[in-house]
């Protein structure tokens, strides 16, 4: 609630920055988004801990676990940064990001995709 | 539904099959078990009228708790009509508004049924273990009057396929079963909370699940029993043509006296059988009744919930409802399946026919 | 296998529920739809990983046919003892009918026991009282125990036995 209140309050500098100085409107977003993504990093560490701990007592890898929430993770960061980008103007660099997004996730699910086409090959063979 | 008019037959041919068994004496392990049912057995007057008083009572019994289970379902109701008005007032196109409603529906309903759902599938729980111990005090001194009608190698199939099918029914619904329901419960309640149609799927599965276990394994038995019946009938008819042999062969006197001894034994062993089928219908009905009448009791008010919710609330939550309601059905059915082998173990005891 | 079926089931619930809150955090578009293809892998890994795992030899249970042997040997013996039983009594009270009639007193007890066929019959039978030849002979005729296994334990024989012994 605090930081959804810190959003709020900011977005009246942001905007009057915005008609003045619009590259300084950017970085103070910037810095904004990174204090808010840091506060939620810190809340959602111990529900992460206590995430694994529950997977791990089901039987479930802590390895394909820790991939969604990279996953996950990867596609919040990348929203963050296409939106940071049109912000500042630049649809460009928001669909580079977003490209760039989609790769790292791919990347992430690599070994996930690899143990499913392991364990659908080991059913036919 | 099967299920439900399976029983219905197999209590219908209990009925007709156990008459009024005046010589013969109750076990004293079985009195202790089911003293009601016991004393309704034993006291001559048949088994409708042992139905009748247990139907009685059971009701007595059962509508206070279906009263509170009304209430329940009406504050449930209550809760999910004013969400249903809040989202209905939210301006178009706010999903965000939706997704509180529904989280905040979902925690009204878990918070209200917690309780109810814990009692009930306690309930049934205990039923089921009842039901057991039952099962391996009554079908043994079934089996032994069986065997003494001259059905030797059919009561004991029977014996040890009640007992090996019992056994894995037991353990598969305290250690499978049970915790699936709760796991069911679990993704019905995150299913309303989160978007996408992933927790109802899997909801899905596990209902499936749980009615392909039981359903299957009494299948089995009933197809094992029939089977292994009509096998052990043929051994059966040749120990008794053996026997018949033999007393032909007798002297007359010595015929006379073996026919008059089988006879009598027959007729204790038939008595004995017809007593103990007509406690075992009684006990199963007195151990079972007031259960199922509060949990189908609670599955039709929450289908009824369901329905009301579906015209008046929101749609996640009106799913919600249903899954409780299924829930309570998934226990009822496992509570009905260990009586039904119960049940068709008596059945088939006191229908086999002995050569 | 029962552990194994709860692991399993527990595993592809809390799966599922990951997968579905990933899902509910990633922004709509098509980051919440790469989310959506890993959660789908995982619940397949959750899926079918553990049913390759399975022990389904552990699974069987074994019938058990010689308990069923066994159980069946015990109805056997309890049956033949019980008609044996009622056997011997009835053959008593027709032998006690006999000598009654015959205006003998005595006290009769016969034993049983299985002959070819299995079936339990009056293989001896032992007699407290005077010997009677007639009801010797409707004994071997009638009962089918030939003399040699008729026991006649005479009242005075008996009477001094018990006097004898301590």
């Amino acid at each position: 609630m605090r930081l959804a209140a810190l959003c709020a309050v900011c977005m009246l500098p942001v905007a009057l920055l915005r008609r003045t100085a619009p590259e300084q409107a950017l970085l103070l977003t910037t810095a904004i988004l990174a204090a808010a993504l840091a506060r939620c990093l810190c809340l959602a560490a111990p529900v992460l801990e206590e995430v694994r701990a529950l997977f791990g007592r089901a039987g479930i890898e802590t390895a394909y676990i820790s991939v969604l929430l990279r996953t996950t993770a990867a596609a919040l960061v990348t929203r963050l940064c296409a939106d940071l980008c049109r912000d500042g103007g630049s649809q460009s660099l928001a669909t580079a990001a977003e490209t760039a997004g989609s790769l790292a996730v791919l990347l992430i699910a690599l070994p996930l995709l690899r143990a499913v086409t392991d364990l659908l090959l080991g059913y036919f063979t | 539904m099967k299920q439900w008019l399976t029983a219905c037959l197999f209590v219908a041919a209990l009925l007709f099959l156990c008459g009024q068994a005046l010589a013969a004496q109750l076990p004293p392990e079985l009195e202790r078990l089911a003293p009601e049912a016991a004393a309704l057995a034993d006291g001559g007057e048949g088994l409708l009228p042992g139905v009748r008083r247990l139907w009685r009572e059971g009701w007595e019994q059962a509508g206070e708790y279906l009263l509170a289970g009304v209430r329940s379902t009406a504050a449930i109701m209550a809760g999910v009509v004013l969400l249903g008005v809040a989202e209905s007032a939210a301006p178009a196109g706010k999903d965000t508004l939706g997704q509180y409603v529904s989280i905040t529906g979902a925690l009204w309903i878990t918070a209200v049924s917690a309780g109810n759902l814990n009692a009930l599938i306690g309930l049934g729980q205990q039923t089921i273990v009842d039901l057991s111990q039952l099962s391996k005090a009554l079908l043994p001194v079934l089996a032994a009057a069986e065997a003494a009608s001259g059905g030797v190698t059919a009561a004991s199939a029977r014996q040890v396929a009640a007992v090996f099918f019992s056994d894995i029914l037991l353990t598969a619904i305290e250690r499978v079963l049970l915790p699936a329901v709760y796991l069911y419960i679990g993704t019905a309640a995150a299913g309303a909370v989160l978007e996408g149609e992933l927790m109802e799927r899997v909801g899905s599965l596990l209902k499936k699940l749980i009615g392909w276990a039981l359903g299957g394994l009494l299948t089995l038995f009933t197809a094992f029993l029939t089977i292994s019946g009509a096998v052990a009938g043929t051994a059966d008819a040749q120990a008794v043509k053996v026997a018949k042999a033999a007393v032909s062969a007798a002297v007359p006197v010595v015929g006379g006296i073996l026919s008059e001894a089988a006879e009598s034994m027959l007729a204790g062993a038939g008595l004995l059988r017809g007593l103990l089928g007509a406690f075992g219908a009684l006990a199963v009905l007195s151990f079972c009744l007031v259960p199922f009448l509060r949990l189908g009791g609670q599955y039709l008010l929450y289908q009824c919930a369901s329905l009301a919710a579906a015209a008046a609330g929101p749609k996640k939550l009106t799913g919600l409802l249903t899954a409780l309601g299924d829930a309570f059905g998934l226990v009822l059915a496992m509570t009905a399946a260990s009586a039904l082998l119960l049940l068709i173990s008596l059945v088939s005891s006191l229908t086999a026919v002995v050569p | 296998m029962i552990q194994g079926a709860r692991q399993w089931l527990l595993g592809v619930v809390l799966t599922a529920f990951a997968g579905g809150l990933a899902r509910q955090l990633a922004p709509k578009g098509r980051e919440r739809a790469l989310v959506g293809l890993v959660c789908g892998l995982l619940l397949t890994l959750a899926l079918l990983e553990p049913l390759a795992e399975l022990e389904w030899a552990a699974a069987a249970r074994d019938w058990p046919g010689p308990a069923q042997a066994a159980l069946a040997e015990s109805y056997r013996q309890e049956g033949q003892a019980a008609l044996s039983a009622v056997i011997a009594e009835k053959t008593e009270a027709y032998i006690l009918d006999k000598a009654d009639r015959l205006g003998l007193r005595c006290a009769v007890e016969v034993a049983v026991s299985a002959g070819e066929s299995g079936i339990p019959l009056p293989d001896a039978v032992t007699i407290r009282g005077g010997y009677s030849a007639a009801l010797a002979a409707c004994i071997e005729e009638e009962v089918g125990v030939p003399p040699e296994k008729q026991i006649w334990l005479e009242e005075e024989t008996w009477t001094r036995e018990s006097e004898q012994s301590p």
